[in-house]
């Protein structure tokens, strides 16, 4: 590349004027760039909070991945928009490709050259040949000149604007930040995992337990029986909401450290703890089955209406209760507590009701399927086949709510082949227009015929033309047909004349 | 002298004579700065001219007094449908000789001249108006096995009126891209009136005097060749050729949507002829974007076929010329 200044002539002052043009283009599009990256702005202060947030989260389970304390963190997420969006306008710029030819564009436009720069430029580079490009190219070295005078025009860029519709985002990032350094303060939850209490020894958990509850001075339970009433409150604060099991959570979640918890606070973490241990104490048998099946216990489905069926539904409502409370050992735990009856009580129902037994059996079939696998489809659900056949449907009125487009009566035109050719199909007549007025009725009625009076039409003498006709216009013949007419007409008079003479002599 | 003053005293030349020419039509010519300056324009760089607009606004006189201003031989040709291609190019004839013997000699028509003008060029029949397909490209005439080649300076300016299409002949597509401009003859302005009741109506004569001749003008037009084309103005004026072809990629969609066919290959030459005479006319030595940008309108308007769709919702040509020269921007260029 030549350096500026090494030529004379218009060849240096356009080298020149390219340096100074690429100058200047760079700094336009340092300002666009910057401007743009500064529209991203908040979408960069969302890095540090989410890789924080991040790292804290994956911190609970184990070592911590986030490695900065408090104060750096928040520097950081204040710091890395910025310098984010300075990579990125810093990046723009360096890819900028300034063209030779733009650069002097940029003042072939500015001092309205009509592109004396470029062309003078071009014809230098390649040579200039003929007369008019020599002569292009001498042109353009005033204007060379006053071009490395000319002054650019500042291009105002206005000022980095911060789009509303990403405001939100800077609200975001600020809640990731404090959701990211109170999970960086919080106490690690290895201790409530299930995998640290069963490493534990029951006994000592059972012994933690035991001395929580004499800090509530209640009186000395039983080892069983403590466990169950623990558990059953457990149970009742879980259901109840703003209840113990939720203020526990809280206090939890809030207080942080252990040696800060409330004694209230302490209980709920011992019964938790007590549940816990005698989960682990009673092994893999019955207890922790029948938890299984808790979440897919349903509400009571409701049940067909029939007079006959309340008795029994009372009759099932404690089977069911039995059969969450009292499952015992049972490792699939797919079956519902109607499955767990007796044959033989279900064989004296079915004498009872033999209508009823087979609406049973479907529910406890379907019931069986939902529990053996999710995945398939709710065949009580399943509507009856589509009916197909072809008779002619369309008498009865009742629109059929099975019609699914499939084919069959659904309404009044799902009749094929002869029958939609008959007229037993009523079609209604969706066409409109004017009424009918009505039937044409035609009379005809005898009438005699009647003489009227009429004036007579006088005959009147119109006489002959006396006068003469006037001018009538005829075409000039030409001149040989004049000749010719001329001459037989002279013709004629002669063979008259002589006629004439000769008449006489015959006389 | 060098060759740069060589150049700088033909585009000197090229000026004056543009400017003497200009100002003789003007005497008699009222107004119409566009027309007058196209018609030239056309002239100068060698291409032939249509004129369109309604009766009695000027165009034959136009062509009249630039005939006499020029000096060129000039003939008139007003086309009828009942004309024939033998009545403009000449034909056969059987004269009597001296020693009373009889011959077959070429009589002329009146497309054997220098500056025609074709009045009312769409009342001819398609095979009168193909007649002229071979005098305008290649600018020679065939008659039987006789081909009689047409003396340069040769233009061919015609009018055509855009009302009247009741028993016309709409030019075909072959016969328009013949022709480099076509100019749109608009009315008069207020004052422009009084100027023409003043030149018609008074008792003076206007008399048109000879500024030039067709040597002068063949001269003038190797001046017009000669100037220089930089690569921006060339591609520039590819690109907006290729932007009036529907499908082309650099058409906008109202071309894709309203043409059915574009500009053929003549669109850029008669741009950058035209663009060549605009930059002598600005005093500069080559062509630049400005000057083809000048002159894209009266080059391509003709050479666009509007579609059906456009024809239904009223979409003239020169809209879609105009919505070429937006969507189309020189190579290398700023931004405003």
């Amino acid at each position: 590349m030549v350096e500026a200044g090494d030529h004379e002539g218009p060849a240096g002052d356009l080298e020149r004027i390219v340096v100074r043009g690429r100058r200047q283009l760079r700094a336009w599009a340092a300002k666009e760039a910057f401007g743009k990256a500064f529209a991203h702005l908040f979408p960069a202060a969302l890095v540090v909070p989410c890789l924080a947030l991040i790292g804290n989260l994956i911190g609970l389970a184990g070592p911590s991945l986030w490695p900065f304390a408090t104060v750096t963190t928040v520097v950081l997420a204040l710091v890395t928009p910025f310098v984010i969006v300075a990579v990125y306008a810093l990046v723009v710029v360096l890819r900028e490709k300034t063209d030779r030819r733009v650069c002097l564009a940029l003042f072939d436009k500015l001092l309205d050259l009509r592109g004396r720069l470029q062309a003078a430029d071009e014809f230098l580079s390649r040579g200039p040949v003929g007369p008019f490009e020599h002569a292009a190219v001498e042109d353009a070295g005033p204007f060379a000149r006053q071009a490395l005078e000319a002054e650019l025009p500042r291009v105002r860029t206005p000022p980095p604007v911060l789009k509303v519709r990403r405001w939100p985002l800077g609200a975001v990032s600020a809640l990731l930040l404090g959701a990211a350094l109170l999970l960086g303060e919080a106490p690690s939850l290895a201790l409530d995992t299930p995998v640290a209490l069963v490493d534990e020894p029951p006994t000592e958990l059972l012994a933690l337990a035991e001395t929580v509850a004499e800090e509530e001075s209640e009186p000395p339970i039983p080892k069983e029986s403590s466990r169950r009433s623990l558990d059953g409150r457990r149970m009742a604060a879980l259901s109840e909401p703003g209840s113990e099991g939720e203020r526990d959570r809280a206090a939890r979640s809030q207080t942080g450290t252990g040696d800060t918890r409330s004694s209230f606070a302490k209980s709920s973490t011992a019964a938790s703890l007590a549940r816990q241990a005698g989960k682990a104490a009673a092994g893999a048998s019955g207890e922790g089955s029948s938890k299984k099946e808790e979440p897919r216990e349903r509400p009571a489905k409701p049940r067909r209406e029939n007079p006959s069926r309340p008795e029994e539904a009372k009759e099932e409502e404690p089977e069911t209760s039995k059969g969450v409370s009292g499952g015992t050992g049972r490792s699939s735990g797919s079956r519902t507590s109607s499955s767990d009856q007796p044959p033989a009580d279900d064989k004296a129902r079915n004498d009872e009701a033999e209508g009823d037994a087979t609406d049973d059996a479907e529910e406890e079939e379907d019931e069986e399927q939902k529990g053996a696998s999710t995945s398939k489809p709710m065949l009580n659900n399943r509507k009856a086949a589509v009916d197909r056949s072809l008779s002619p449907s369309g008498l009865s009125d009742r629109e059929n709510d099975q019609a699914n487009g499939r084919g069959g009566p659904s309404g009044l035109k799902k009749t094929r082949g002869v029958a939609a050719m008959l007229l037993g199909v009523p079609m209604p007549d969706h066409l409109r227009g004017k009424s009918n007025p009505g039937r044409i009725k035609v009379e005809r009625e005898r009438a005699d015929p009647e003489p009227k009076t009429s004036l007579a039409a006088d005959a009147t003498n119109r006489g002959s033309r006396q006068e003469s006709i006037g001018y009538l216009p005829h075409l000039a013949l030409a001149p040989w047909m004049q000749d010719t007419v001329r001459d037989y007409f002279l013709a004629e008079r002669a063979r008259d004349l002589a006629s004439s003479d000769s008449t006489p002599s015959t006389n | 002298m060098t060759t740069a003053d060589e150049a700088r005293a033909r585009a000197a030349e090229f000026k004056a004579v543009f400017a003497k020419v200009k100002a003789e039509v003007g005497k008699m010519v009222v107004g119409q700065e566009h027309v007058v300056d196209g018609v030239l324009t056309a002239m100068m760089a060698g291409g032939h001219v249509l004129l369109e607009g309604v009766p009695g606004l000027g165009k034959t006189l136009l062509v009249r007094t630039l005939s006499e201003a020029v000096s060129l031989a000039f003939s008139r040709i007003q086309f009828t449908p009942d004309m024939m291609p033998a009545d403009i190019q000449g034909t056969m004839v059987l004269t009597e000789t001296a020693g009373g013997g009889h011959e077959l000699t070429f009589q002329q028509g009146p497309l054997i001249a220098n500056l025609i003008l074709a009045d009312e060029i769409n009342r001819a029949t398609p095979k009168t108006q193909s007649a002229l397909l071979e005098a305008m490209q290649e600018k020679q005439v065939t008659v039987g096995r006789r081909t009689i080649h047409l003396e340069e300076p040769y233009c061919v300016m015609a009018t055509q009126n855009p009302v009247e299409q009741e028993g016309t002949y709409p030019l075909p597509e072959a016969q328009l891209d013949r022709f480099l401009f076509k100019l749109i003859v608009g009315y008069p302005a207020e004052s422009e009136y009084h100027a023409i009741l003043d030149r018609t109506t008074g008792a003076d004569d206007v008399a048109i005097e000879h500024v030039t001749n067709g040597e002068e003008i063949r001269q003038l037009r190797s001046t017009v060749r000669a100037v220089a084309e930089p690569e921006a103005a060339r591609t520039f004026a590819i690109r907006l050729v290729l932007a009036t072809q529907p499908g082309s990629d650099l058409a906008p969609s109202s071309v894709s949507e309203c043409a059915s066919l574009g500009s053929s290959p003549r669109g850029v030459q008669g741009l950058i002829l035209g663009g060549k005479v605009q930059a002598l006319l600005d005093d500069r030595f080559a062509v630049s974007a400005d000057d083809i940008r000048a002159v894209a309108l009266p080059v391509l308007r003709h050479r666009i076929l509007l579609n059906f769709r456009a024809q239904a919702n009223n979409v003239s040509s020169d809209e879609l010329v105009e919505d070429v020269l937006k969507s189309v921007n020189p190579p290398h260029s700023i931004a405003a």
